[in-house]
């Protein structure tokens, strides 16, 4: 789990709005960094630590909420609040459709925005850890042999063992070892544990094949 | 000499009996010397008949009967002859000889000097005649009886008359028969009175045409006092008399002419005051005339009385609008033109005034003016309704700024311990965010308000920018780039801001408006600045839509033509009357490789209308 600091991306082209967020966001402690354009953000490094991003809605160019579909299509999962000059409610329910944190329309009260950057940045954490999670199972499963990995393919679509041996053409007793060492490798302490894993890893949880 | 030349005066019937008497006396004297021829010298008695011979003979004749005096008296003594007396009579006889020659000889010597002098007289009489012919006048006289006496060769020459069709009462016939009873009329006056009045009169020339002619007469008069005869001329004022009538056509006419026409002398006293000036100011001419102009009409003059003065002198003219009053104490504003006329010194002698009554043209200027404003505020206010929605997000951007400011302020106060230094430049923000907002409030009001367009120097790029500040939300939702690109270091212009604003705000809305046919991502609007010349500025505004309707031309800038569904299309044509009012140009083209540019230009030098 990655303990560091959490930074806020602020993207508005008011000056005015930028440094008063800054400056808000100083105020509690967390970090900002100020963009006037979407693409000064997307040629911005960016640190490897939980954050989220402040959008205005209207930018010279393509609006704020087109930047948020371009931005999941091309693999950037940062939570977005969205900030808007005026309310509109079609627009506020196409960000949240398209997974926005929070729609806030300016001026908005201090603590609203700080609630929903703080709510954006615990999902972040939470991706963040989801996706780490994610990272190790795989590299669980890599270290499988294949007749381990096609054991757990069984195990978690409910087969027994006597089934699986059977399906396998080996014996029970092989099919008991291989699970063993699956189980140890997939650090799996139970069957519904390791069914959750397979789950998250998106491996097929079909029903068993009867044959 | 022609009788009509002159006569002479009429001989008396004891003139024709003195040759008679004479001879009667010669017989007399003859029958005497016959019959007595003694003692007496009868023959020196025809002394007396040479002297009453000289008075109607020349000296042919007078020497004739001189020669028959003599022949007589020998033939007495032939005839009386007696015996003794013979010596007696022939002395008598060459007495009456002697005397006869001595008598006849002083006679003729007498008849040659009268002669003489008789001849010097014509002369003179003949260079009188040749003068009187020559005068370049009509010559006549005339009897108290009203005969004519004499018509001068010119008088004969123009009427054409023969002498004898003017004789008598002949010539009456020259005079116009319309001016011929006054002319009867004063005649007689002047008969019984002894003054004749000078007469005007239209004389018949010889071919016809009538001319007026200015009639003198004079009365010679005996020495008893009584006229003999009256001597009068006859002048051509044909032409003097044209040139009055043409003056007096001519000062009707200033009279026929709406305009008022007033001559003044350098002292501003009014020398004349024509109808129209009766008309305008209800004041008549007898009433105006040695009043000083300005006082009788309450005049306010445009600029210094001594100014307008020194130009009048200096140029000779003056133009300029006054506010006068009339009579019943009305207000009028003239269109004045004054003329100055100068004397033979070409000293400043009197000025000429012609006013035109342009109140009510004044009036409908003002009421056209009022109503142009008022378009002109209509479209504007128009404009900004279009663009509420953009305005109101300009105004909410500092003021959320405002708000987020104001939030961290008090944080940074409320914390352990309070961080100052941050609260200040918190609350400095604040400051300069709600200045920012109140300006555009301000901007905006200036646009929305009614008001009279004020004469500035303007930044024409702040102007631009402050446009552009208002429609910068309006841009970005319809997904258009704006782009500026504004020289630097402009001269100013002199103009109405707020007006101005108007034509950008009018040529970037119609801009924004003319790409929305386009797909997104292709939406460019460049905003230019510029020199234009060594004495202008010019502004363009390029869009990227599909360009100008080639059907449309120039019509794009009359009233009432739009293409779109919205709107009254007064836009391009307000936009191109502010343009103008301040002497500059706004026209459209084509751009490359697509799209349209309305531009304009303005003059930086003070040349307005």
């Amino acid at each position: 789990m990655s303990e560091e600091r959490p930074v806020v991306f602020v993207v508005d082209d008011d000056p005015s709005i930028r440094d008063a967020l800054e400056d808000l966001l100083h105020s509690v402690g967390l970090e900002a960094r100020l963009f006037g354009s979407t693409r000064e953000f997307l040629h911005s490094e960016r640190p490897d630590a939980p954050g989220c991003l402040v959008l205005d809605v209207r930018l010279p160019g393509p609006s704020g909420l087109d930047f948020q579909r371009d931005l999941a299509s091309s693999g950037i999962h940062l939570p977005i609040v969205f900030i808007s000059g005026h309310g509109d409610i079609p627009m506020s329910v196409r960000a949240m459709k398209a997974g926005a944190v929070e729609f806030l329309t300016k001026p908005f009260r201090d603590q609203e925005l700080l609630d929903a950057i703080n709510a954006a940045i615990e999902r972040d954490r939470a991706q963040r850890r989801d996706a780490e999670l994610l990272a190790e199972l795989r590299e669980r499963v890599a270290a499988l042999t294949a007749r381990e990995r096609e054991v757990l393919a069984l195990v978690v679509s409910g087969r027994p063992n006597k089934q699986i041996a059977s399906e396998l053409g080996v014996s029970e007793i092989t099919v008991k070892v291989h699970r063993g060492q699956m189980m140890r490798k997939m650090r799996a302490r139970s069957l519904p544990e390791l069914v959750r894993m397979a789950d998250r890893l998106g491996l097929s949880t079909g029903k068993p094949t009867t044959d | 000499m022609t009788p009509m030349e002159h006569r002479t005066p009429p001989t008396t019937p004891a003139a024709y009996g003195i040759p008679a008497a004479t001879a009667a006396i010669a017989a007399g004297i003859f029958v005497l010397d016959t019959v007595t021829r003694i003692t007496a010298a009868v023959p020196v008695l025809y002394v007396a008949v040479i002297l009453m011979a000289a008075r109607f003979l020349k000296p042919r004749g007078l020497l004739l009967v001189a020669a028959g005096c003599v022949a007589l008296t020998v033939l007495s003594f032939i005839l009386s002859r007696g015996p003794g007396d013979e010596l007696v009579a022939s002395f008598n006889d060459m007495l009456g000889f002697s005397a006869i020659a001595i008598t006849t000889f002083l006679v003729l010597r007498n008849q040659a000097a009268e002669a003489k002098a008789f001849q010097q007289l014509q002369g003179v009489r003949d260079q009188l005649r040749l003068l009187i012919d020559t005068v370049p006048a009509l010559v006549w006289t005339r009897f108290p009886d009203g005969s004519v006496d004499f018509l001068n060769r010119r008088f004969r020459e123009y009427t054409g008359l023969s002498p004898e069709e003017g004789a008598g009462q002949g010539w009456m016939n020259a005079i116009h028969p319309d001016d011929r009873p006054r002319f009867e009329t004063d005649w007689r006056t002047a008969v019984t009175s002894g003054r004749m009045p000078e007469i005007e009169a239209r004389l018949r020339r010889a071919d016809g045409e009538y001319r007026w002619f200015l009639n003198r007469a004079a009365p010679l008069r005996d020495e008893h006092g009584s006229i003999v005869r009256w001597y009068a001329t006859n002048i051509d004022i044909e032409d003097r008399k044209r040139a009055e009538a043409a003056l007096r056509e001519q000062a009707g006419l200033l009279d026929l002419t709406h305009d008022t026409i007033i001559v003044r002398d350098m002292n501003d006293v009014i020398t004349y005051w024509n109808r129209g000036a009766e008309d305008m100011y209800g004041w008549t001419r007898q009433e105006a005339v040695g009043r000083v102009s300005h006082d009788l009409t309450r005049t306010e003059f445009p600029a210094p009385l001594g100014e307008i003065r020194e130009e009048l002198i200096r140029t000779g003219r003056w133009e300029g609008e006054l506010v006068q009053a009339r009579r019943d104490g009305t207000s009028v504003t003239v269109a004045s033109r004054w003329s100055l006329q100068r004397d033979e010194q070409g000293r400043p002698a009197r000025i000429l005034e012609t006013n035109n009554d342009i109140t009510a043209r004044k009036r409908a200027e003002e009421a056209l003016r009022q109503a142009q404003e008022d378009l002109a505020r209509v479209n504007r206010v128009t404009t900004l309704g279009a663009l509420a929605a953009s305005i109101a997000h300009e105004v909410n951007q500092p003021l959320g700024a405002v708000v987020t400011s104001a939030a961290s302020c008090s944080r940074w106060l409320a914390a352990e311990p309070p961080d100052l230094e941050k609260a200040r430049q918190a609350l400095d923000r604040i400051v300069r965010d709600g200045t920012r907002a109140s300006e555009i409030i301000v901007r905006v009001r200036a646009l929305a308000t009614k008001r009279r367009p004020r004469r500035d120097l303007i930044d024409v790029n702040e102007t631009v920018l402050e446009v552009i500040a208002l429609t910068r939300d309006e841009v970005q939702r319809h997904g258009v780039v704006l782009q500026t690109r504004l020289a630097e270091g402009l001269p100013r212009v002199p103009g109405d801001k707020v007006q101005l604003q108007q034509v950008i705000l009018n040529l970037i809305v119609n801009a924004i408006e003319a790409m929305s046919g386009i797909g997104e991502g292709q939406r460019e609007l460049l905003v230019v600045s510029a020199n234009d010349g060594p004495k202008g500025v010019l502004v363009a505004v390029r869009d990227s839509g599909k360009g100008l309707d080639p059907a449309a031309g120039d019509h794009l800038f009359d009233a009432f033509y739009t293409t779109k569904g919205e709107g009254i299309g007064m836009g391009l044509a307000i936009s191109r009357s502010i343009v103008e009012a301040h002497g500059g140009r706004l026209w459209a083209a084509d751009s490359e490789p697509h799209g349209a540019v309305f531009q304009f230009s303005l003059p930086v030098d003070d040349e307005l209308p």
